[in-house]
């Protein structure tokens, strides 16, 4: 190994999950490239993908497990049975980021999912139920996803299923998709309760929360949620959707905090390639805009926009109207993107239940 | 029709081990906890005066503790020690030790427990004995027992190392650390005088002296410095060191904080704001509350009330020293610089004073921001930078004297910070390089350049689009390099798709095709310079295989020069054009091919 590479990975080590460390495992993969050790190669895009996954950029993870998938099947022996495992349990990864991506049509997202199934010799009902549940919601499928919640809650985990954090916290999802929100938020108080840790879990269990206690107004309880979770999420690029959560419950409850907060994070929201968390945000910015706008067309707002953001003015003044107009476009457009693949309405939905938190009457002032 | 259950305490004791405390030295703790709520039930309840102290006393793998603390009536006893679990509210007093299960404890280390006590309260002395297996016996104590109590232990089969001397020390020395009173070992005292940093008997100075002193016990070397530490919220009070070296990632966040000034955890990460790396703290809160293993605070509202206050303090602090100090400001960004970007990514109002002393990578070296401003035009200031490491190193190689150098933002926080510091100085022109802008510097060709150069582009686009590069002719210096690749953001997917894609292309192929699909561009972009004689001089051949041939060599030169991995196809051109060239020379030399192959033989 080049001294110029073992000087990177000394570098890498010593990052926390962070852009910055994905930048350089990106420079380690173009030195081992240009080594031609594609042994080595194999060993940095393993790290890429854990690092890509991490930091929001998912269309990264996607390349380099198209590299490391290439290297395993030419290279079987390369790989002890531990490392064969390890990229079959990334697989899952990849099946489910590929329906985030709208370019991704469908028949290709049906064939990811059997060569998943092939090489796992057969998802077990467990994990078909995991992987089938967020597809079915992801496309607005109540019957497929209503038998596939049954499943997974009634089949057992296998050495290949998702941690059982990240299981109970789609079961929350699931409640939400059904619009149960008290069956979500007993869901949420579980995994809060026994204390479960993901990478998002429980910071951004904490967001999913608002939601569901904004409509139900109780607002005491959302407020504790924002609390302990607003500052593990804030500046975090992979936690654009805990991010917009959070947008939404400032925009009913301190709209001028809302103001800095949006203007923290938007930036990131409009560079990323994730669309569904960009969706996401966009939606919650229009909610945001929504509430200052209220119907007056010349209110205007100081904010402090990156000159990156699209419609940066240099006076640093917007108009309500505008930037609603923006963020509801952009959250439809993409919403339309993939139902437009889909074949269905369930992003346009998902949209419109956002938007209809700006109709919430904030709670009342102390 | 209703059954009682029973209870397993062997197998309690072992789940208690294994899942809630850390290990088995934690009785020590426990019985220290106990002993603490004691003494503070003592001194809050009659008021009179007695002078705390904590004991251990250790022979023969026997352990003996004593607090003279409130000590225990009857009714305490069958309170606290006949129901395990139940609460030890003692009057109004929080206690955050709960007597039966910190007693529970003891059982990691010894399968009897002999309680002795007497209640200040003027009960009779009572004689407490426990087993691991459940039951106790309760009978009158000597008649000389003095208020408190007195727990004896003796060490069970393989956990004698548990109650040797010099290790219970050494404990009880970790969590009374901060207590106000003496602990001792076998009549050694083990801890100190309480806090150093709340003893102003002596004035600021020696205080500030004391505390330097403990700092450097602590770290192992003097502190730059150190903050002192106040908060409302939690009652926190202590000191947070300002590191002398920069912290790697795994000992950052290694704060000792003890509440009720007994250890609870040395490296608790949740009292402090997460950008405060450049400090390691010691706190005390009076006001917090531990979870259920004791080893960590509990995440309440106390505690994120506390954090903020922390950060304001730690804030403040960096902000005074700007004023007061700024050559030790100066240090202390020198080590601490990451550190204080986070906080500045955080906050506009720090981000606008610290801005001007934080150093950025660029292509002129490390600059700070208004070093770097001086460089540039001052009518139209401008910031340019790149994320990208491979756009920065091309970029690096064409920034010349004179011109805007370019910042590299690869850490973490820079691009943040200068998205930030341009929202917030509108003044400023901040430009993330992209490879279009790096080519808008490049000279446009003069009409009669591009005349002579019609068919050279024609040929160069020709050849090279096949390959994914889009190919143009421009100006540009260095004029010694004949040729510049700039690789666009989706090169790795397309380098990728190829190599993936092999003969018969497939899945990964098709789906990193979807994935890149919208983008029309080539994934490399190449210019041609026409300030270089070798691209003058291919300027005048005429579109043949020649031609082709130089272009696709001097295509992979450029992919080289900005050491850009090759694909197979380039790589294909690099050889085939190799071996063109040589058996060119070599026939140019007189030697056909059969005979300087037979001659390599």
């Amino acid at each position: 190994m080049s001294q110029q590479l073992q000087d990177l990975y000394d570098r890498i080590d010593d990052l926390p999950r962070c852009p910055e460390e994905l930048a350089l495992i990106e420079e380690a993969a173009r030195l081992t490239d240009l080594m031609q050790d594609e042994a080595e190669g194999y060993r940095v895009r393993r790290m890429l993908m854990d690092s890509a996954h991490a930091v929001g950029q998912s269309e990264k993870m996607l390349v380099a497990f198209g590299w490391c998938r290439d290297y395993a099947d030419r290279h079987p022996e390369a790989l002890d049975e531990g490392e064969q495992q390890d990229l079959l349990w990334h697989h899952r990864w990849v099946v489910n980021a590929g329906r985030t991506f709208p370019q991704i049509p469908t028949p290709r997202l049906m064939a990811l999912y059997e060569d998943y199934a092939r090489r796992i010799l057969g998802l077990s009902r467990h994990n078909e139920a995991f992987v089938g549940l967020l597809y079915a919601m992801h496309i607005g499928d109540g019957a497929a996803a209503s038998g596939h919640f049954e499943r997974l809650t009634s089949t057992v985990r296998d050495e290949l299923s998702a941690c059982p954090a990240c299981e109970a916290e789609i079961e929350a999802d699931y409640h939400l998709f059904c619009g149960n929100d008290e069956a979500a938020l007993r869901q949420i108080q579980h995994i809060l309760d026994r204390r479960m840790t993901c990478a998002h879990i429980p910071t951004g269990t904490h967001a999913l929360a608002l939601a569901p206690l904004m409509r139900l107004g109780r607002w005491d309880e959302a407020g504790q949620h924002a609390a302990r979770s607003r500052q593990s999420v804030s500046g975090d690029p992979d936690h654009l959707w805990a991010q917009a959560r959070h947008l939404e419950y400032l925009a009913l409850t301190s709209p001028n905090a809302a103001l800095k907060w949006y203007a923290h994070h938007v930036a990131w929201a409009e560079q990323t390639r994730e669309l569904g968390a960009a969706q996401t945000f966009h939606a919650a910015a229009a909610v945001l805009f929504t509430v200052l706008w209220n119907g007056d067309q010349t209110k205007t707002y100081a904010i402090r926009l990156a000159p990156t953001v699209p419609g940066y003015a240099e006076d640093g003044q917007y108009s309500a109207r505008e930037r609603m107009d923006h963020h509801l476009g952009e959250a439809l457009r993409l919403a339309s993107l993939f139902d437009a693949r889909n074949d269905t309405a369930q992003q346009r939905r998902e949209v419109d239940m956002v938007l209809a938190l700006a109709r919430i009457a904030p709670p009342a002032k102390a | 029709m209703s059954h009682s259950f029973s209870v397993d305490l062997g197998g309690l004791i072992d789940l208690l081990s294994e899942h809630l405390y850390s290990g088995p030295e934690v009785y020590v703790r426990e019985l220290m906890q106990n002993g603490i709520d004691a003494i503070r039930a003592r001194q809050q309840g009659s008021g009179e005066v007695f002078s705390p102290a904590l004991g251990f006393e250790i022979s023969n793998e026997t352990l003996t503790f004593t607090d003279n603390g409130v000590g225990l009536t009857p009714d305490d006893i069958h309170t606290f020690l006949a129901t395990i679990g139940r609460s030890s509210k003692r009057g109004n007093i929080e206690l955050i030790g709960q007597f039966g299960i910190g007693l529970l404890a003891c059982f990691l280390v010894s399968e009897e427990i002999e309680l002795v006590s007497r209640s200040a309260s003027g009960t009779p002395p009572l004689r407490w004995l426990g087993r691991a297996d459940g039951s106790y016996t309760l009978e009158d104590g000597p008649a000389d027992t003095p208020i408190g109590t007195r727990v004896t232990l003796s060490a069970r089969e393989g956990r004698a190392e548990y109650l040797l001397p010099e290790r219970v020390s050494e404990w009880a020395g970790d969590f009374g650390g901060l207590l106000p009173f003496p602990v001792a070992v076998n009549g050694v005292a083990v801890n100190g005088q309480g806090a150093p940093w709340l003893d102003t008997s002596h004035g600021e100075e020696a205080r500030r002296e004391a505390v330097m002193a403990y700092g450097a016990e602590l770290l192992g070397v003097p502190p730059l410095d150190f903050v002192d530490i106040d908060t409302g919220a939690g009652q926190v009070r202590g000191v947070a060191f300002i590191l002398p070296w920069t912290p790697t990632l795994e000992r950052r966040g290694q704060h000792r904080v003890y509440v009720r000034h007994m250890l609870l955890s040395d490296r608790e990460e949740e009292l402090t704001p997460r950008w405060a790396f450049f400090i390691r703290a010691v706190l005390d809160g009076q006001g917090l509350r531990p979870n259920a293993a004791r080893d960590a605070l509990r995440d309440d509202g106390e505690l994120r009330a506390a954090r903020e206050e922390i950060a304001a303090q730690l804030r403040a602090y960096l902000v005074d020293l700007a004023g007061r100090d700024p050559a030790a400001l100066r240090r202390l960004i020198k080590l601490h610089f990451l550190s204080i970007k986070a906080l500045a990514a955080e906050d506009d109002a720090f981000l606008q004073l610290f801005m001007p002393w934080l150093p950025f990578e660029t292509s002129a070296g490390s600059l700070a921001l208004p070093e770097y401003l001086a460089l540039g035009s001052q009518e139209h200031p401008e910031i340019r930078f790149s994320g990208d490491l491979n756009l920065y190193r091309q970029a690096a190689q064409l920034a010349l004297p004179g011109q805007t150098p370019i910042v590299r933002a690869i850490y973490t926080y820079d691009s943040a910070l200068l998205s930030r510091y341009a929202a917030l100085n509108p003044g400023v022109r901040l430009t993330q390089l992209s490879p279009n802008d790096l080519v808008q510097e490049f000279s446009a060709l003069t009409p009669q350049e591009l005349a002579q150069t019609a068919t050279l582009r024609e040929v160069a686009r020709d050849t090279l689009l096949p390959l994914d590069a889009e190919a143009r002719v421009s100006r540009f210096d260095p004029a010694e390099l004949p040729a510049l690749a700039f690789a666009r953001p989706h090169r790795e997917l397309a380098r990728t798709r190829e190599k993936v894609g092999g003969a018969g292309g497939g899945l990964w192929t098709d789906l990193l095709g979807d994935l890149g699909a919208g983008g029309q561009e080539a994934a490399m972009e190449v210019h041609f310079n026409v300030a270089h004689p070798l691209i003058q001089q291919a300027a005048r051949l005429p579109d043949a295989p020649l031609l082709r041939r130089v272009l696709g060599m001097l295509y992979v030169q450029a992919l080289l020069l900005g050491q850009h991995p090759l694909t197979t196809r380039e790589l294909a051109l690099l050889n085939g054009g190799l071996a063109d060239l040589i058996g060119d020379a070599l026939a140019g030399a007189g030697l056909g091919e059969r005979e300087s192959v037979s001659r390599l033989n």
